[in-house]
C-alpha cells in the first residue's frame, strides 16, 4: 500500500512537468520536421511536368519554371481556418494568372469542398499581378467558408504583389486591405464587456446582464459568428499561426478577451460567460431537470482523462504542425453543421450527456476549458496564491470548466 | 455490428413495453402523456437505428444528425412526460 501510495504521489507530482516537457519536445520535433518541401509538393501535383527552380527569383520568393506549360509557378503561404496553407500560382511571363494549384492545406474538408464547388479559385484566372485581390472588391468570398476564402486570397495577394514590386518593378496602385471592423467585431467587444461586467458586478443591472448573457452568447458567438475557441486555435497560436490583425480582427478580439482575462485577471471569463456550448448544455439540463451527481472520485478521474485527451490533442498538433488535427471539440460544428471525423460522434454524445449531467462536456471532456483553467491555476501559483488554491474544496478544483458565477439562475442544481 | 444494433433495439423495445405497461397500472396519466412517452421511445429507437446504420456505412455526419435530431427530441419528450405526469403519479401512489 505504501509503495503504491508513494508511486501515486510521485506520479501526481511529475505528471504535469512530464507532460509539459514532452509537449515542448513535440513542438521542437514538429518544427524541424514540418518544413515544407515545395518542390516535392509541386512534383506530386504535376508529376509529368518539366519543372526547374528559378534561382534568381526576387523578394525571397520560391518560383518554378514549368517548361511543359510555358509558365511559372510562384509558391505562397498564408493562414487559413485550419492553419497554414500552401498554394502555387501559375502565371505567364507577363504576370497573368492562369490557375491556382493547391499544394497543401489543413482546411476542414467541408469548407474546402465548398470553395471548389463554387469555383472560388477560378476567380483568380486572368488577373494580373497588380490586381487588388481583396475579398468583397475583386474576389468574392464563399459564404460559410469566409476564413478559408480569406486565407487563399491573402496567399495569392502576397505573392503577386511581391512579384509586382520586385520582379516587374511596378509601383503599388492596388488597394491595401482595410481593417475589418464591423458589426461582428463591435458585437464581440460588447459581449466581452458584458461578460466582465456580470462576472464582477452585483445588483439588479448585473442580474439582467446574467439573464441576457446566455442568449447573446448563443446567438452571437454560436450562431451569428460561429467563433468559439478551440484547442486547435490555441495550439496554432503557439505554433506561430497568428492571422493578420486587419483581416482577422474577430480572432484577435476573441484571443485578447479569453486569454487576457486569464493572464491579467486570473479568471476564466470565456468558459464562465462567453462559450455558447455551455449554454446549450445548460438548456438541455434545465429541460430534463435531471442532474446526476458526479462523485468526487469520478470528477478526479475525469480530470485525469481530460488532461490526457488534451495532451494527446496537443501532441498531435505539435508533431504535425496541423492545428485542426487534434481539435475534437464539437463547438463549431454544432452551429455550422460542418465538421470532420470524430467530432460527429462527439456532438450527440455530449448533447445527450448534458441532458443528465450539468455541463457534461465542460466538466468531463473539454480541452479548451482544461487549458484555460490550468493556466489560471498556474498563474495563481506563480503569483503566490498557492495556499489559497490548495485550501479550496477538491470538487471545485477538479472540475475543468465549472462556471465561476455561482449566482447564475441557470445553475440551481437539484 | 448490425446484429448488435438489432439486439440493442430489441432490448430497448422490450424494456419500454414493460416499463410503460407497469407505469400504466400504477399511474393514471392523460392520453397525451402516453403519446409523448411512446412517441419519444419510438423516436429514440428510430434515431439509434438511423445512427447505427449511418456509422456502419461510414457516414458519421448523418449518424450524428440522426442521434441529435431524433434521439434528442425523443429523450426530451419522454423526460417531460415522465417529470410532469408519470413521476408525480408514482409518488402519489
Amino acid at each position: 500500500m505504501a509503495a503504491g501510495g508513494g508511486f501515486k504521489a510521485i506520479w501526481e507530482r511529475l505528471a504535469f512537468p512530464l507532460g509539459f516537457t514532452t509537449l515542448v519536445m513535440a513542438f521542437v520535433i514538429g518544427q524541424i520536421a514540418a518544413k515544407p518541401d515545395y518542390e516535392a509538393l509541386l512534383r506530386d501535383l504535376l508529376a509529368d511536368h518539366k519543372l526547374t527552380r528559378v534561382t534568381e527569383a526576387e523578394g525571397g520568393q520560391v518560383v518554378f519554371r514549368d517548361e511543359t506549360k510555358d509558365s511559372y509557378v510562384v509558391i505562397s503561404e498564408a493562414e487559413g481556418w485550419g492553419g497554414p496553407l500552401i498554394i502555387g500560382i501559375r502565371a505567364s511571363a507577363e504576370g497573368n494568372i492562369a490557375e491556382i494549384l493547391n499544394l497543401r492545406n489543413f482546411e476542414t474538408p467541408a469548407y474546402f469542398e465548398k470553395l471548389k464547388k463554387q469555383y472560388f479559385f477560378r476567380q483568380f484566372a486572368g488577373k494580373t499581378v497588380s490586381a487588388d485581390f481583396l475579398l468583397g472588391a475583386d474576389i468574392n468570398a464563399v459564404s460559410g467558408a469566409t476564413v478559408s476564402s480569406q486565407g487563399f486570397t491573402t496567399a495569392v495577394r502576397n505573392a503577386m504583389h511581391i512579384a509586382a514590386t520586385e520582379h516587374f518593378k511596378l509601383k503599388p496602385t492596388w488597394q491595401q486591405p482595410a481593417l475589418e471592423f464591423g458589426v461582428e467585431e463591435i458585437g464581440l467587444i460588447a459581449l466581452f464587456a458584458l461578460a466582465f461586467f456580470v462576472a464582477y458586478a452585483q445588483g439588479s443591472v448585473a442580474k439582467w446582464g446574467r439573464l441576457a448573457m446566455p442568449w447573446l452568447a448563443l446567438g452571437f458567438v454560436g450562431i451569428y459568428t460561429n467563433s468559439s475557441l478551440s484547442i486547435g486555435q490555441l495550439a496554432g497560436m503557439v505554433l506561430g499561426h497568428i492571422p493578420d490583425f486587419q483581416e482577422h480582427t474577430l480572432w484577435w478580439i476573441m484571443m485578447i478577451g479569453a486569454l487576457g482575462s486569464v493572464f491579467i485577471l486570473g479568471k476564466n471569463i470565456y468558459c464562465a460567460q462567453v462559450c455558447p456550448f455551455q449554454y446549450v448544455q445548460r438548456v438541455l439540463n434545465k429541460i430534463s431537470g435531471i442532474n446526476l451527481a458526479v462523485r468526487p472520485g469520478v470528477q478526479k478521474s475525469a480530470r485525469t482523462v481530460v488532461g490526457w485527451m488534451t495532451w494527446t490533442a496537443l501532441m498531435l498538433i505539435f508533431l504535425t504542425s496541423h492545428p485542426t488535427l487534434g481539435s475534437y471539440e464539437p463547438f463549431s460544428m454544432m452551429f455550422s453543421l460542418t465538421g470532420a471525423g470524430i467530432q460527429w460522434y462527439i456532438l450527440p454524445l455530449s448533447l445527450i450527456g448534458s441532458f443528465f449531467v450539468l455541463n457534461f462536456w465542460c466538466r468531463l471532456f473539454c480541452p479548451v476549458g482544461h487549458v484555460l483553467h490550468s493556466t489560471v491555476r498556474v498563474r495563481r501559483r506563480v503569483l503566490g496564491g498557492a495556499k489559497k488554491v490548495e485550501a479550496k474544496p477538491e470538487a471545485e478544483e477538479v472540475l475543468p470548466a465549472e462556471p465561476e458565477d455561482k449566482g447564475d439562475l441557470w445553475r440551481k442544481e437539484s | 455490428m448490425e446484429s448488435i444494433q438489432w439486439f440493442v433495439l430489441g432490448v430497448l423495445f422490450t424494456l419500454c413495453v414493460f416499463g410503460f405497461a407497469y407505469a400504466s397500472l400504477r399511474v393514471k396519466a392523460p392520453w397525451y402523456a402516453w403519446g409523448a412517452l411512446i412517441g419519444g421511445a419510438l423516436l429514440v429507437m428510430f434515431g439509434i437505428a438511423w445512427a447505427g446504420s449511418s456509422f456502419v456505412e461510414g457516414m458519421p455526419s448523418s449518424g450524428a444528425m440522426g442521434l441529435t435530431l431524433f434521439c434528442g427530441p425523443g429523450i426530451i419528450a419522454m423526460t417531460l412526460a415522465w417529470r410532469y405526469w408519470v413521476a408525480p403519479g408514482l409518488k402519489g401512489n
